[in-house]
């Protein structure tokens, strides 16, 4: 396998929320086109490093960060925050499809909610697509006018990632996105993150062991908000370089 | 063999059932009140209702000399007083709620909510008194300068009064603001933080957000608010006394003297003495009470549904 060009970098990120430190100088090459597993114990800080990456991590009262992330070279500090986030877009861990909008406004809310207007067959064609993308299109064909909130959790979890593609972004960031779901809708969603990457570089928090194994290209191990190991899965399995990897690995931590 | 219940189990067990008899006692006795109110009201009404029957409801007239009464000018005065005194204060509240609920920071919205709160339980007669003070004397300025430009002499010459609708209206937009926009600030404070973050992290704005999202999903609490508020207004009776000017034919424009449901028995009372006088008073006091009671109703409705949404 050849090796993939960077789609983001981040230099010696620091994140607080008020005077509690969570993130430690973490420093990190998150390679294009491919699944990046970000794993470790709760609290050792993955969401909050991904939520530093969309700069939602500062919509958290007295939340701050510090450190420099470059999105394919560019300082995103020097982007409007509604461009970053145009181009790194976020899955969340509990499906939040907008309640007030149908299935089909839910998949465009992100043109709605940023006030642009697409003319009819162009909003029809990328709903159609999109939905097809996350595999939804023909689940959800006759429903495209019901509520969003009306599909089941993993359907609405599929329209969340629909709605986030829907702006064509660099980067997907999931964000334990299969935590509230059964397993079939679990396995569901990991299937398509391989169709997913040809197009988009995705990040994946989770802290299954298993579910990094099964679905990433790379993982990057946090522990007590520190970047510990990162490199391709098989190799970080198989062989970890650092013994907080290795004891995690073989289940010394939670 | 059976289980005996210790002593402490039994013990709880009494006052258990003490505490539930009681609590029912007070539910029966609320409940009885109500019910005995409604009907004291329907029967120190009748003989207004014997003299002029259900036509009571929109005879315009009231004349206390002929004993010729109607309820029609104090049902408009309430209606355009509420209602306009809700229009008034609507997109205030709104504002004053969006600003506490996404902009102030902890820091700011804190004080400003107390602040809110304090205004909401200020006893309406000093809201009357300042009304009568205050604004009064401005509604009267602009009434003169209003009829001036229109050229209506008798605006110019009623104006050295202005007490009225117009000052009523102002004064209950005033009074019914705190309350509106504390309740539809608890509203926004409910939108699930998840929804406002979805939003965010498609690249929408702040306002984008509160627009899309966060308005949408409180509209049905927002409609329950605004109906109570609009319930407070129909009601309040000291204030509205003090500044709408006691005037008992219909109104013909905002500058006039007029009267609500509750202004009407508050101003005259004390002064009615024959019993088709008093009766037709209490008559008006059934028609508030009929239609607080709708009102809150209808908001109750429609905040139930609103969570259930």
């Amino acid at each position: 396998m050849e090796e993939p060009s960077i789609v983001l970098e981040t230099q010696k990120i620091n994140a607080w929320f008020g005077k509690d430190q969570v993130l430690f100088d973490v420093s990190a090459h998150i390679p294009k086109n491919r699944v990046t597993a970000i794993m470790g114990p709760s609290g050792c800080g993955k969401t909050t490093f991904v939520r530093t990456l969309n700069g939602l991590h500062l919509m958290t009262p007295g939340a701050r960060s510090s450190g420099t992330v470059l999105l394919e070279g560019t300082d995103t500090s020097t982007m409007d925050i509604v461009d970053v986030r145009k181009h790194i877009g976020m899955v969340f861990q509990r499906p939040n499809p907008f309640p007030t909008m149908t299935v089909y406004e839910n998949v465009l809310a992100g043109y709605r909610l940023t006030g642009q207007r697409l003319a009819r067959e162009k909003a029809d064609q990328i709903v159609e697509t999109t939905l097809n993308k996350v595999g939804l299109w023909t689940e959800v064909q006759t429903k495209l006018f019901k509520a969003g909130t009306s599909l089941s959790g993993g359907q609405q979890q599929r329209l969340c990632i629909a709605r986030t593609i829907a702006m064509e972004p660099a980067v997907v960031l999931f964000d334990e996105p299969t935590s509230a779901l059964d397993p079939k809708s679990t396995a569901i969603i990991e299937e398509l993150l391989s169709d997913l990457k040809s197009e988009y570089s995705i990040l994946f928090v989770t802290h299954g062991l298993q579910q990094a194994a099964r679905i990433s290209d790379y993982v990057a191990f946090f522990m007590l908000g520190e970047l510990v190991e990162f490199g391709e899965t098989k190799r970080v399995f198989v062989g970890p370089q650092d013994k907080r990897t290795e004891d995690y690995l073989s289940g010394k931590y939670g | 063999m059976a289980v005996q219940p210790s002593r402490s189990d039994r013990r709880e067990l009494v006052r258990e059932r003490a505490f539930t008899a009681a609590g029912l006692t007070a539910a029966v006795a609320l409940v009885t009140t109500i019910v005995l109110f409604l009907v004291q009201l329907f029967i120190t009404s009748r003989a207004s209702r014997a003299a002029f029957g259900i036509p009571f409801l929109w005879r315009s007239e009231w004349n206390p000399v002929t004993e010729q009464f109607g309820a029609l000018p104090m049902i408009i005065g309430t209606l355009i007083t509420g209602f306009g005194a809700l229009l008034i204060s609507t997109p205030f509240a709104l504002g004053i709620a969006i600003f506490l609920a996404d902009y102030a920071g902890k820091k700011a919205a804190e004080p400003v909510k107390y602040l809110i709160g304090l205004l909401g339980g200020l006893p309406s007669v000093i809201f009357g008194l300042w009304g009568l003070f205050v604004l009064v004397p401005i509604v009267s300025r602009f009434e003169v300068w209003f009829g001036k430009l229109v050229g209506s002499e008798a605006l110019v010459a009623s104006g050295t009064t202005g007490v009225g609708l117009l000052a009523a209206i102002l004064l209950l937009a005033i009074m019914i603001l705190p309350f509106s926009a504390s309740l539809i600030l608890e509203s926004l404070l409910v939108v699930p933080m998840e929804l406002k973050e979805g939003a965010l992290a498609l690249g929408a704005t702040k306002w984008d957000t509160i627009q899309n999202v966060e308005l949408p999903y409180v509209r049905r609490s927002m409609v329950g608010a605004l109906v109570l508020s609009l319930g407070r207004a129909l009601g309040e009776t000291m204030a509205v006394t003090m500044v709408i000017g006691n005037g008992m034919r219909l109104p013909h424009s905002l500058f006039d003297p007029a009267n609500t449901l509750a202004s009407a028995i508050a101003n005259q009372f004390l002064e009615a003495t024959s019993p088709v006088y008093i009766a037709s008073l209490i008559q008006l006091a059934l028609i508030l009470f009929v239609i607080a009671i709708v009102i809150n109703i209808a908001a109750r409705v429609i905040l139930r549904r609103g969570v259930q949404q």
